[in-house]
């Protein structure tokens, strides 16, 4: 993967729908972990 | 070694005793191919280009059938414990399992062969003595693992699923270096490249022979 | 004690810093432009992904040879991680894909290995559900485990070998200089992000083991019967 202007335009909403995935995955998944630790104490 | 012998021995005894089901077992794998053929269509080119996929693929959905068997055997009338009480080794038991598997799959298999050649209209371009070596070899890429996941699964009441489940996402890589193997051996290999998916096949052999081999005897102890 | 929410915490900051990065400051890529950042969301997620299913390999081996429960609740959370990045890292490439190649699947040997590690991995996660007695879950999850990871190159090859006798498509290998940066601290974001949950997960299910094979009290002795006097 190099630096460079690119040959495909645009895309950003490629971009962002793998981002909000991925982050609504980690943040969801963490406090469903967090409150299920919690729980068990 | 004897004792695999004696396991070996067993398990293909009770085949041959209920061998209406051995005949059940292969009238299932002819009527898959059946099935391909009516799913696919009355293309003869599609049907010739893709057999051996459906040789293989009537194999891996029949082997799911007659591996959860090889251990119904076994828990009908708690069979298994006494199996582990008398003086087995879990090696034993389960290499001479596991080979009773591979030869049971590999005579479907024998017997699926002249049903592809004929309902597909294949040719078999290279030595047919290469198709059997496939044949074994597939099996043997099946048996292993496959005795080894009937065993996990074999007292769970979703044996049914989970034993299919388990199996089928682990033999990806028998089944590619198998219809590799089987496509050139029907269709020519110009490039030599049959021998490359046999060691491939034989690797995944020989790792879960001996993988699947020193787990067993955890699987079966509880 | 709960040392996984300060590292959880840094592994959060070191993510949005390095997404940041990626998706502001980072130059666009030679090929895909933009597109190209998604680089910095997708492979630290595979990198965590196959480190998860890594420690699952180890606790499962040490869970066999030791039959301990801290051993199988780390198997349990370490596949459990695995399997939520794994699902994660698939979706991900799929929408990656669309926009690179055209297409939402392709069967380049990273995806493909990915996809069959997903299903094998899954296929441990509802084994486990299904054994209601505890040492034969541990066994069980163990093996099925063990299995499942020692397949993982042997798929990879494979299917790199078959993909070989077809069209390629190449994904870059190398990754140059100022993408490396916000990759890396995105990857250690993700890894200890990861590592919080994955022991979170850990604690809750041990206790939920520990719950089940713990031995029920003994009921207390009743009184002893008073009998009446004899007359």
């Amino acid at each position: 993967m190099t630096p460079g202007s690119g040959m495909i335009t645009g895309g950003w909403g490629f971009v962002w729908a793998v981002y909000g995935l991925t982050w609504t995955v980690v943040i969801v998944y963490l406090s469903v972990a967090w409150s299920l630790s919690r729980r068990s104490k | 070694m004897t004792q695999l012998w004696a396991v070996l021995r067993k398990d293909l005894l009770i085949e041959w005793r209920a061998r209406a089901h051995g005949v059940a077992l292969v009238s299932f794998a002819i009527t898959l191919l059946l099935l391909f053929s009516f799913a696919v269509g009355p293309n003869a080119n599609v049907l010739r280009a893709h057999a051996s996929a459906y040789l293989w693929m009537g194999l891996v959905l029949t082997s799911s059938l007659q591996l959860a068997r090889s251990f119904q055997v076994e828990t009908e009338s708690n069979a298994l414990d006494t199996l582990v009480l008398a003086p087995v080794s879990p090696p034993a038991l389960f290499y001479g399992k596991a080979l009773s598997n591979t030869l049971q799959l590999f005579g479907v298999g024998l017997v699926s062969l002249p049903a592809v050649i004929a309902l597909y209209d294949v040719e078999v371009k290279e030595p047919a003595g290469l198709l059997l070596l496939t044949l074994i070899l597939g099996a043997l890429g099946l048996a292993a693992p496959g005795t080894l996941y009937a065993g996990l699964t074999a007292r769970l009441a979703a044996r049914q699923l989970m034993l299919p489940l388990l199996l089928f996402p682990l033999v990806v890589p028998c089944l590619l270096a198998a219809v590799k193997a089987t496509t050139l051996i029907l269709q020519g290999d110009p490039m030599d490249q049959i021998g490359s998916w046999l060691t491939l096949l034989a690797c995944f052999d020989a790792l879960y022979w001996s993988l699947c081999g020193v787990l067993f005897g955890k699987v079966i102890d509880a | 004690m709960r040392w996984e929410l300060p590292l959880t915490a840094l592994g959060l900051l070191l993510l949005v810093v390095g997404h940041g990065i990626g998706l502001f400051v980072a130059p666009p890529e030679a090929m895909m432009g933009d597109v190209g950042r998604i680089l910095y969301a997708h492979v630290p997620t595979a990198w965590v992904a196959l480190v998860a299913y890594l420690a699952a390999f180890v606790a499962a081996v040490g869970s066999l040879w030791s039959g301990r429960f801290t051993w199988d609740a780390a198997v349990a959370a370490t596949v459990e991680v695995g399997v939520v990045l794994n699902g994660l890292l698939l979706a991900q490439g799929s929408i990656w894909a669309r926009p690179t190649w055209g297409v939402y699947w392709t069967w380049d040997p990273r995806l493909t290995t990915t996809a069959v590690m997903f299903v094998m991995f899954v296929g441990v996660l509802l084994l486990r559900s299904l054994v209601e007695v505890a040492e034969r879950r541990l066994t069980v999850t163990a093996v099925a485990g063990i299995v499942a990871f020692a397949n993982v190159p042997v798929v990879y090859f494979s299917v790199k070998w078959w993909r070989t006798l077809h069209q390629d498509f190449s994904s870059p290998e190398t990754v140059s200089s100022p993408m490396v940066t916000p990759l890396r601290i995105a990857a250690f974001g993700m890894l200890f992000v990861a590592i919080g949950i994955a022991v979170m997960r850990w604690r809750a299910i041990y206790a939920a083991v520990q719950r089940e094979t713990e031995s029920p009290a003994l009921p207390d002795m009743p009184a002893p019967l008073k009998l009446p006097e004899v007359p």
